[in-house]
């Protein structure tokens, strides 16, 4: 007989930890559709690996950039066009009168080089420590902590550049 | 590591400003069904009745696939099966991980081919922003393959998955 996790429980985790998550796999996929795929298939696995309880947040992480590569592979000759017709969602939340140094912020993020973006939003968004993110990704706490200092600066010049 | 410099503090205040986009209504309702689709470890003897397919006996398919599915699955890998040159092994899946490897060997993932076999209907449901969208239980074959890069040797997983979609419906 299966048993399915606790609905309270499995609620609370999605209301603390879902945006985080989808934001990622936003980052990892080439579109809203794969990314909304690779993050339900990715929750199930966790879950599942933690034998039902809410699964630890480096181990969600590393489920859906594993599955991500997974899809990318399968992908591969999806045409560019198919990728491009889908418009792109909004990584952040965006209000009225938000500063503008925050509006250039979220889209500076899109710039940045793919590994670089890899360890800011773990780091910042997801919460993990240098050695964990180091793990996630195969490299070591010093090449992580060094993209990250790199995405900081770049993003500082970024904003110092446009608002100047 | 080297403590973070006073510019990169003040960059990660600003970084801690921005929060991730909320859930969209229709992602919200389908990661809410997704529950019943965390299928916890169970003993053969206990979890769903299981079915060998004449043939593959290292197929082990739950119950609920049916002999249709099966007669599928069974089609889809005789239509597959690699080269008489290569060798291959199927595993059964101990969970949804990687296969196990021994000392010094890595197996790297290699293929992964998705099949469609079925597709069920299931209840309808209003998603926050009122619209209604009607359950699908699509059940996939998904026969991921993994190579040893230094022997050649190659193992292939093949795994049911359940996926439950929504699809929005017209009302008028």
């Amino acid at each position: 007989m299966h048993t399915t996790p606790d609905a309270d429980v499995w609620q609370a985790w999605l209301d603390a930890h879902a945006p985080r998550l989808l934001l990622y796999a936003r980052q990892q996929t080439r579109s809203g559709t794969d990314a909304e795929d690779v993050l339900q298939e990715s929750l199930v696995e966790a879950w599942e690996r933690a034998g039902g309880q809410p699964p630890e947040l480096p181990l969600a992480f590393a489920t859906i950039r594993r599955r991500a590569i997974d899809l990318a592979r399968s992908n591969a000759r999806r045409s560019a066009r198919e990728q491009a017709d889908e418009p792109a969602e909004a990584w952040f939340e965006t209000r009225p009168g938000d500063a503008e140094s925050r509006q250039l912020l979220a889209d500076a993020m899109k710039h940045l080089p793919e590994a670089q973006r890899e360890v800011v939003t773990l780091k910042v968004w997801g919460g993990l420590t240098f050695q964990q993110i180091a793990e996630l990704v195969g490299a070591p706490p010093n090449t992580v902590a060094s993209r990250y200092r790199y995405a900081l600066e770049t993003l500082r010049k970024s904003l110092s550049h446009v608002l100047r | 590591m080297k403590p973070p410099l006073p510019e990169d503090e003040a960059m990660e205040e600003q970084l801690n400003e921005l929060q991730p986009a909320r859930l969209p209504g229709h992602l919200r309702q389908r990661l809410n069904a997704a529950r019943f689709q965390v299928r916890l470890a169970t003993s053969p003897q206990e979890g769903a009745p299981h079915t060998t397919w004449p043939g593959y006996p290292w197929i082990r398919l739950a119950g609920w696939l049916g002999t249709g599915a099966a007669a599928i699955i069974a089609i889809l890998v005789s239509l597959r099966e690699p080269a008489a040159t290569s060798r291959s092994t199927v595993v059964e899946p101990q969970d949804s991980s990687l296969p196990a490897t021994g000392p010094g060997r890595e197996f790297k993932p290699d293929t992964l081919d998705n099949f469609l076999v079925a597709a069920e209907p299931l209840d309808v449901v209003v998603a926050e922003d009122g619209r209604p969208y009607r359950l699908v239980r699509c059940t996939w074959i998904d026969r991921e393959s993994y190579r040893d890069p230094l022997s050649d040797e190659r193992v292939q997983l093949i795994q049911a998955r359940n996926q439950i979609v929504p699809v929005a419906l017209k009302f008028y």
